[in-house]
């Protein structure tokens, strides 16, 4: 038993950090692929169930969360690109900002969308799948914005306290690969929730 | 002769394509929302749209050509 953990330590020490890099890296990936496939399953039961059709959401507000999100996006960017590059300020600088704006965008979403749309879980009759479904999509993706939030935190707080630099970034790396692909799952339910097909129900109020 | 690139201009450069890419990105978003209007919300062409933006983001913002480049070249 002692022999073989020995052995496993062994082996792990002899991979070398860029091979462990390749690793996680590819292990990352396959996670994302994952969850990739979830968000297609709750986008493709949009269009089982609500067809070529869609709720009346508020437009402002679905474009500018958008815009919100995406910029964040850049902000992470920025913030990998200055690690990357030893600028610890400018480092946290973006950061902080990314996680600002992804709590605007939950705020918008879950603070201004939710209480605002004129169909949620409380419609019934016809158009009660269309609260069902609005729900549901803009709740698991807000879920994974404030993982993400959480995810971008504590990176922030390490940041803070040197444990990053230009030859030590993959933890941000990964943290921003993550952030991005909430934002590539929001381009594609943005316009399933609030352009697509032909608007019906209940009028925004 | 060119200077050789310090590493903060190295930075500046490559965040500015990051900059290139939002504003694409916002473009193609205001985009969806023109083509939504005018073709009465088309699935279809809505999905190219989003598919543009997907891509842009996995190719700059994501760095997937990291996945499969070299080890030595990645950290």
């Amino acid at each position: 038993m002692a022999t073989e953990a020995l052995a496993r330590e062994h082996h792990v020490a002899a991979i070398s950090p860029a091979r462990r890099i390749a690793m996680n890296r590819m292990g990352l990936w396959l996670f994302i692929l994952s969850d990739a496939f979830f968000f297609a399953g709750i986008f493709v039961s949009r269009f089982y169930l609500w067809g070529a059709t869609r709720p009346h959401l508020d437009q402002v507000l679905g474009m500018t969360v958008t815009i919100v999100l995406l910029v964040s996006s850049y902000f992470m960017y920025r913030a990998e690109m200055a690690i990357r590059h030893d600028d610890r300020g400018d480092y946290l600088r973006s950061i902080l900002m990314t996680i600002l704006l992804g709590v605007v965008f939950m705020a918008g979403v879950v603070g201004f969308e939710w209480r605002t749309s004129p169909v949620n879980l409380r419609t019934e009759g016809e158009f009660a799948v269309y609260g069902s479904v609005l729900f549901f999509m803009t709740g698991m993706h807000a879920f994974h914005v404030l993982t993400g939030v959480i995810l971008l935190a504590i990176l922030a707080y390490r940041g803070y306290k040197g444990h990053f630099s230009s030859r030590n970034y993959w933890a941000v790396q990964a943290g921003a690969i993550y952030w991005h692909f909430v934002d590539v799952v929001w381009v594609f339910f943005y316009p399933a929730l609030y352009l697509m097909g032909v608007a019906v129900g209940p009028v925004h109020h | 002769m060119k200077p050789p690139e310090t590493p903060m201009m190295r930075k500046r450069r490559v965040q500015r394509i990051g900059l290139y890419v939002l504003i694409a990105l916002i473009v193609l978003e205001l985009l969806d929302f023109l083509v939504a209007q005018w073709t009465n919300g088309s699935v279809l062409l809505l999905l190219v749209l989003a598919a543009i933006n997907a891509a842009l983001i996995v190719q700059y913002f994501m760095h997937i050509g990291e996945l499969f480049a070299p080890e030595e070249e990645t950290h």
